[in-house]
This record gives structure tokens, sequence and C-alpha cells, in this order.
């Protein structure tokens, strides 16, 4: 109990124990915001590269770039029976837990693919920007790549994955271990992360921008994508994910959790 | 989606609709965010709610129905990304907005029809406080008592912090 001074009565055990709950989920949640960063690239940077290469999927038929974010859905749809069906019986199987995973081992396997996931995406915008210079078309933006939009599948499938794993579990996670009475404020936690991510997407952006542009360079987001150095954000981006796991391993090896086994 | 409601949006301005058009355009938008930031997380919480965590079996449900709920999302998102977009480009806007708010008003429906036989947790025990005022008093006294480490001893403070501890863990 928190000793009351004057006319502050103490405050129950009860209620230091719910804070306290609260308080350790901010590093937590500092650490997903970090990896949830690279979710905000593929509504624009995955689109803006799709645009510049070969989308013809059938004879005739040219695919709209922003349509490959169907992929997701594709995804998802095989992602989660596989998850729920092959995943989780063979992991309770090994670990012997009736959940199989924790929720944290979870989250973590979400951003070691989020990292993954990045460097997927800065492999093909590497052999993007070599295809272009192959062809002489560095200073053609508006001519097409001759590289198929098929190499862009993988980077949206793992995007799939990546929510099962991290999004799901986020909001598995925050829903379980905030203070009962608090529970749609937790779920909206794990919203609001993604919501920050995007923020400092934007934010990463405008100052990379500003600071590989300012002295006549290229910048990264030249906005002729060929002169670009997409594929270095990428990279930074895996960087960044790869050390917010790091950091979320230790804190999560630190973190206690509540009411976990109340039976 | 962008592209299209971009192009609804220039021959918007070249017709130059009414002041409380606008307005009503804007608060309609607004009204949507408003209605989202309050409906998704809730309406997950409570369905999650309806698991009894006591139960083992029940806990391990729950953990598969973030799944499933996640899974019939998107399933929905991607259908009417599909079906609502297609008629929105190529019927006309109001049947494109009307498909989705008649499909809102079913849903709520469903749920109505449902609300005897829902489970309402009401937390672990009866509260006159509510949460936020409950737990926002600990932060609180802590910090009084912080000041009060500072201008006395601190036996008061490393008193406290080791019976938490004991509670705690």
């Amino acid at each position: 109990m928190l000793p009351g001074e004057g006319g502050l009565e103490p405050c129950s055990s009860r209620d230091v124990e719910d804070a306290m709950a609260l308080v350790r989920l901010i590093p937590i949640w500092i650490t997903s915001v970090v990896s949830t960063i690279p979710y905000a690239q593929y509504a624009t940077f995955f689109t803006k590269q799709g645009v510049t290469v070969d989308r013809k999927i059938l004879p005739g038929f040219e695919i709209p770039p922003a349509s490959f974010q169907a992929l997701i859905g594709l995804s998802i749809f095989i992602s989660v029976p596989t998850y729920e069906r092959v995943f989780l019986p063979l992991a309770r199987l090994i670990t012997k837990k009736p959940s199989g995973i924790t929720m944290l081992q979870r989250i973590g396997a979400g951003m070691v693919l989020s990292s993954l996931n990045m460097v997927v995406a800065a492999l093909v915008e590497m052999k993007r920007l070599e295809t272009a210079k192959e062809h002489g078309l560095v200073d053609r933006p508006d001519a097409t790549i001759p590289m198929s939009i098929w190499w862009f599948v993988p980077q949206y499938l793992l995007l799939g994955m990546i929510d099962v794993f991290s999004l799901v579990g986020t909001q598995e996670f925050f829903y379980d271990q905030v203070p009962t009475e608090l529970r749609s404020i937790g779920l909206a936690l794990s919203l609001s992360a993604m919501g920050l991510a995007s923020f400092l997407s934007g934010f990463l952006i405008t100052v990379i921008n500003w600071a590989t542009g300012k002295n006549g360079g290229d910048s990264w987001f030249n906005t002729n994508l060929n002169r670009a150095h997409v594929d270095y954000f990428y990279w930074l981006l895996a960087a960044f994910t790869a050390i917010g796991f790091l950091a979320f391993l230790l804190l999560s090896r630190l973190y206690v959790y509540r009411r976990v086994d109340q039976v | 989606m962008g592209l299209s409601e971009q192009r609804q949006h220039n021959r918007n301005a070249s017709a130059k609709p009414f002041f409380w058009v606008n307005i009503l355009f804007f608060c309609s938008l607004y009204l949507v965010a408003i209605g989202q930031g309050g409906h998704k997380p809730c309406v997950q919480a409570f369905g999650a709610d309806q698991f009894d965590v006591g139960d083992p079996k029940e806990r391990i449900s729950r953990g598969s129905f973030f799944n499933w709920w996640f899974l019939s999302l998107s399933a929905g998102i991607t259908l009417s990304i599909i079906v609502v977009v297609y008629v929105q480009d190529n019927v006309n806007w109001a049947l494109g907005f009307g498909i989705p708010c008649l499909f809102m008003v079913m849903a709520l429906a469903l749920f109505l029809f449902g609300r005897k036989t829902y489970r309402y947790p009401r937390g672990d025990r009866e509260e006159k406080n509510n949460a936020f005022a409950r737990i926002g008093r600990v932060f609180l006294v802590a910090f009084k008592n912080r000041k009060l480490k500072l201008t006395h001893s601190g036996q008061l403070e490393d008193g406290s912090s080791k019976k938490c501890k004991g509670q705690l863990e």
C-alpha cells in the first residue's frame, strides 16, 4: 500500500497493482510502435514502386498497382487458418502449454518477420534499380522497367503473416493485460500504436528527405523513383525493427504477466 | 478508390456546391471517424468478454476468437474493396455509400437481437469509483509522496516500495 499523506487516503493494493500493470505496458507499447513503422510503407512506397514495373499478369491485362494490396487479404486468408490449425497444435506439442506460445513470443515472432519483410523489400528494390540502370531507364521515370510485378508478391504476403503474429498478438496482449475495466482502452492502445507508427514514418521520411536532398544531391525519396534510394530507407527500417526487437526481447524477459493462470 | 474519390472531388469543386452541403459532408466524415473509434475497440472487447477466462478451455477459445475475428474483418474489407468500390465507380455514389450503411444497420439489428444471451462482465468486483479515477489516484499519491521524500527522510518511500513489491510478486 502506498501511504497517504495528509488528506489523502491510502490506495488499495488492488489499485496499486492495476497502476503498475499499466506502467509495465508502456515499454512494450513503445517497442511495438517502432516495429510497426514498416507497416506504414505498403500503401505508399510499395505502390509507387509497383507503378514503374511491368504489371501484365495476364495477356492483355495490367493490374492496377494499388490492387496488389488485395494480396495482403489473401495472405491473411491463408495465414489465420494455418496459424490456428497447423502452427498452434504443433507449438502445443512442443511447448506442452495449452496456449502453444505466449502472447509475447507471438508478438516477438511478428517483429522478426517485420524486420525480414523490410530486408526482402530492400533486396527487391535493389534489383529494380539495377534493372533500370541496365536498360538505361534511370532518367526516364515514366518508362516501364522490364521486371515483373510478381517480384513484389513476397513482401505483400509477408505483411499478412505479420498481421497474424504481431497485430492480432498485440490486440490480445493489450486486451488481456490491462485492468479489467479498461479492456476496450487496451484494444484502443494497440490500435493507436499503428496510428503513431504512421506518424513516425511520415516524420522519418521528412527528416531523411531534407537531410539527403539539401546539397543538391539526390534525395532518398526523389520524385524520380529510379534516382531515389527507397532501398536505403528499407534497410534503415529493417535495422530499426531489429533494434526494437532486441529491446523487446529484453523487456519481455522482465515482464510479469498479469493474472495469467487465474483459475 | 483514392483516384476516383479525387475525380469526384474535382467535379464537385467545379460545380460549386452549397456551403451547407460541404458542412454536411464533413460532419458525416467526422461522424464516421467517431463511430469507428468507438465501435472498433469496444465491439472486439465485448466479443472477447463473452469468454470465461476462469475456464481453461474458454481461455484458449478466446485466443482463437481474436484470430477469426481478424480473418472476418479482413474478409469484409477485401470484399467491400472489390464490390463496393466497383459500385461507387460504375453505378453511383449514393448506392456505393448506401450498401455499407444498410449493412451497418443489419449488423446492429443482429447484434441487438442477441442481447439477452450475452454475458455482461462487471469486472472483478463491485467498484464505486471508475477505473480512471481509481488508477489515476495511485499516480497522484505516488507523486505526492515523492515530494515528501525529498523534504523529509527516505524512510517512508523505502517502506512503501518494499511492501509494494511483496504484493506484486
